[in-house]
C-alpha cells in the first residue's frame, strides 16, 4: 500500500523551472530522503505536497484520494503534515500551548489535547521544558519542539524538512533515534536533509534532485555509487570553493 | 497545581467584590458616575477584545457596532415601543450580520489592511447616522423620555445602571474565560501568533475568526444599547465616534492585550486618570487633559509593553524566582 504519491510535479516561478517533473512514492514505515545542493527545489517540492503554494502540473495523492486543491489545513487533517526548514513556533506560548496546537487536531476537548501534547513531549525527552516559553528555546530544542507540534497531530505521511540544521552531533544521534522510531509506526516519512551521514543512516530510498529536476534515485548505497550524482556534488562543492 | 488553580477561580472572584463595592465606598455622585463609565468601557473593551486580543485582529471600527446597538434598541423604543431588552437583542443581532458580512471580505486581508478597513467601516456607519435624519435624527440625536420602569430599561436611581455595567463586564469576563479555554481560543491565538505554523497544524481560522468577531460585534452592541439608556439621549459622536473605538482597543492594550482580565484593568485605569485630569486640569488651558493623559499612556506602555497586568506578572515572577 502506498502512502504519499507525487506524480510529474512541476512549479514555475516566472522563467525559473523551481521543481520540474518530480515523481516519487513514500510508502508506511519507510523512509525517504530528498537530497540535493542549495536551491535544487526541495522545499518547494515540500510546499507543493502541503498545498502551501499551488503545483502548475503534476498531483498528490495520499492513501489513492488526491489531494489536489485542498488547502493545507484540509491536508494536515487528512494525515500529510510537515516541519518548516525555518522553525515556526508560537513565540508567545509555553512548548506544552505549542504542542496542544496541534493535538487539538483530533483531541475533542484541550483536556485531551493537553494529555496528547504531553504523551508527545515526553516521547521527544522534552517533559522538562512544558512550562518554558518556546521563544526562549535554543535551536536544537525548537528543532525538536517543530517536530512534537506535528507528531501532536497524528499523520500518517510526515515531512521533515532539515530537522538536523544547526544541531550538534549528540542531537542529530538522538533526532535520527526519534525518526527511526516515526518508521517503526508505520509513518511515511519524508526528509529534506543536509547532514549526509544522517541520511544514509535512515534513508530506505532517496532522490535526488539538482535545478528543480530528479536526477537519481535509489537506495542509499545505490546512490552513493551513482556517478551523476558524485559529479553534482562535487561540482557544486568546487563552486563553493571558488567564492 | 492546587494553589494556581484555587487562585485562578479566587482572584477574579475577589477582584469583583472589590468592584461592586466602589460605588458603595464612593457614594459621590461624580465618583459613581465615572466608575459607571468605567465599568461600561470595561465591558466593550472585553467584548472588543475578544476579536482584538485574543484573534489579533486589530478593530478600529467597533464604535459601529456600539452605535448600532444603541440607536437600535432607542429608535425601535420611541418608533414602536419596543422594550429595549428586546431591542438590545435585535441591536446585537444586526451588529453581529454586518460584522460577518465585513469579515467575510476582509479578514483575508493581513495587518494593518485589515485596521484600515474597519476603521472605514466605523467611519460609513459613522456619517451614515449623521446623514440619515429621518430615521436617527442625525446630528441633533434622540432623546428617551424618562419613563422608569424595568420593562423601559430606565431606573430613577443611577446606581442600577452601575450594576447593571457590572453584570456585563461579569458576564463578558466568563465568556471570555470560556472561550480562551476552549479549542476555539486556541485556534484564534494560533492565528494571532503565526498563521502558517497554524495552517500546517491544520487549524483553519477563518470561519472561527468571522465567528468570534460577530460575537465580538454582537457583546459590543449590547453595551451600546446600555449607554444609551444610560444617557437617555444619543447622538452619532457619543455613541460611534473614532475615539469611542480607539478607547476600546486602548483600554485593553493598556491593560494587557489578549487577557481576560486585561479590559477591566485598562478600563480603570483610563477612568482613574481622566477623572484626576478633569478634576485637577479641567479649568487650565484647554486641552491640557488629553496632552496629559496621552502622556501618560506613553509612559505606561513604554515602562509595561505588553500591558499592566501580564507585565506586573511577569515583575512578579522574577522576584519570586529571585527570592527562592
Amino acid at each position: 500500500m502506498a502512502v504519499l504519491t507525487a506524480t510529474g510535479l512541476t512549479k514555475r516561478f516566472g522563467g525559473l523551472t523551481a521543481v520540474k517533473n518530480v515523481s516519487f512514492t513514500a510508502r508506511p514505515g519507510e523512509i525517504l530522503s530528498i537530497i540535493g545542493p542549495n536551491g535544487a527545489g526541495k522545499t518547494t517540492v515540500f510546499n507543493l505536497l502541503t498545498g502551501f503554494i499551488t503545483p502548475d502540473a503534476g498531483s498528490v495523492s495520499l492513501d489513492d484520494g488526491d489531494l489536489g486543491g485542498m488547502s493545507p489545513e484540509r491536508r494536515c487533517r487528512v494525515g500529510l503534515a510537515r516541519t518548516f526548514q525555518i522553525v515556526q513556533p508560537f513565540r508567545g506560548l509555553s512548548v506544552l500551548d505549542n504542542v496542544v496546537m496541534g493535538a487539538m487536531l483530533r483531541a475533542r476537548s484541550i483536556e485531551m489535547a493537553r494529555d496528547v501534547a504531553r504523551q508527545v513531549l515526553s516521547d521527544l525527552d522534552m517533559s522538562a521544558l512544558c512550562d518554558v516559553s518556546a521563544g526562549q528555546l535554543p535551536i536544537g530544542d525548537r528543532k525538536r519542539l517543530e517536530m512534537a507540534k506535528v507528531l501532536a497531530t497524528g499523520p500518517r505521511a510526515l515531512l521533515l524538512d532539515e530537522v538536523m540544521g544547526g544541531l550538534i552531533p549528540i542531537e542529530v544521534k538522538r533526532m535520527i533515534g526519534f525518526i527511526q522510531r516515526l518508521k517503526e509506526r508505520g509513518i511515511a516519512v519524508v526528509v529534506i536533509e543536509h547532514h549526509m551521514s544522517a541520511v544514509m543512516q535512515l534513508s530506505d530510498h532517496i532522490l535526488v534532485l539538482q535545478n528543480g529536476e530528479p536526477i537519481a534515485t535509489g537506495t542509499p548505497q545505490e546512490i552513493t555509487r551513482n556517478p551523476v550524482v558524485l559529479s553534482a556534488y562535487l561540482g557544486a562543492n568546487f563552486a563553493a570553493a571558488g567564492t | 497545581m492546587k494553589n494556581s488553580s484555587a487562585l485562578r477561580l479566587g482572584l477574579p472572584i475577589a477582584g469583583f467584590v472589590v468592584l461592586a463595592a466602589l460605588p458603595l465606598i464612593f457614594s459621590d455622585a461624580f465618583v459613581v458616575a465615572a466608575v459607571t463609565l468605567a465599568f461600561l468601557g470595561a465591558a466593550a473593551s472585553l467584548a472588543w477584545n475578544l476579536s482584538g486580543g485574543y484573534a489579533g485582529q486589530l478593530s478600529l471600527g467597533h464604535a459601529a457596532f456600539y452605535g448600532i446597538g444603541a440607536y437600535v434598541s432607542t429608535i425601535l423604543f420611541l418608533k414602536a415601543g419596543i422594550s429595549p431588552l428586546i431591542g438590545m437583542w435585535l441591536g446585537a443581532l444586526l451588529s453581529a450580520v454586518l460584522a460577518v458580512l465585513l469579515g467575510a471580505v476582509t479578514m483575508r486581508l493581513k495587518g494593518s489592511f485589515f485596521v484600515m478597513s474597519t476603521l472605514a467601516f466605523g467611519a460609513v456607519v459613522h456619517i451614515s447616522a449623521i446623514n440619515l435624519r429621518d430615521v436617527t435624527g442625525g446630528s441633533s440625536g434622540l432623546a428617551i423620555p424618562l419613563r422608569p420602569s424595568p420593562e423601559n430599561l430606565i431606573f430613577a436611581k443611577k446606581l442600577v445602571y452601575t450594576y447593571l455595567a457590572l453584570g456585563l463586564v461579569v458576564l463578558f469576563y466568563v465568556i471570555t474565560r470560556v472561550i480562551a479555554a476552549s479549542k476555539v481560543g486556541y485556534a484564534l491565538v494560533a492565528f494571532r501568533e503565526n498563521h502558517d505554523a497554524a495552517r500546517a497544524l491544520g487549524i483553519r481560522t477563518l470561519p472561527l475568526r468571522i465567528g468570534v468577531f460577530a460575537l465580538s460585534a454582537g457583546l459590543v452592541s449590547i453595551c451600546g444599547t446600555l449607554h444609551a439608556q444610560y444617557y437617555l439621549y444619543i447622538d452619532p459622536d457619543s455613541v460611534m465616534g473614532l475615539n469611542l473605538s480607539l478607547n476600546f482597543a486602548l483600554m485593553a492594550i493598556l491593560g494587557g492585550l489578549g487577557t481576560a482580565y486585561g479590559p477591566i484593568v485598562g478600563a480603570l485605569l483610563v477612568s482613574v486618570v481622566s477623572v484626576v485630569m478633569q478634576v485637577y486640569l479641567g479649568d487650565q488651558i484647554s486641552g491640557l487633559t488629553q496632552l496629559a493623559y496621552a502622556v501618560i499612556v506613553i509612559l505606561v506602555l513604554l515602562a509595561a509593553p505588553t500591558g499592566i497586568g501580564p507585565s506586573t506578572h511577569a515583575f512578579l515572577k522574577r522576584r519570586l524566582a529571585w527570592r527562592s
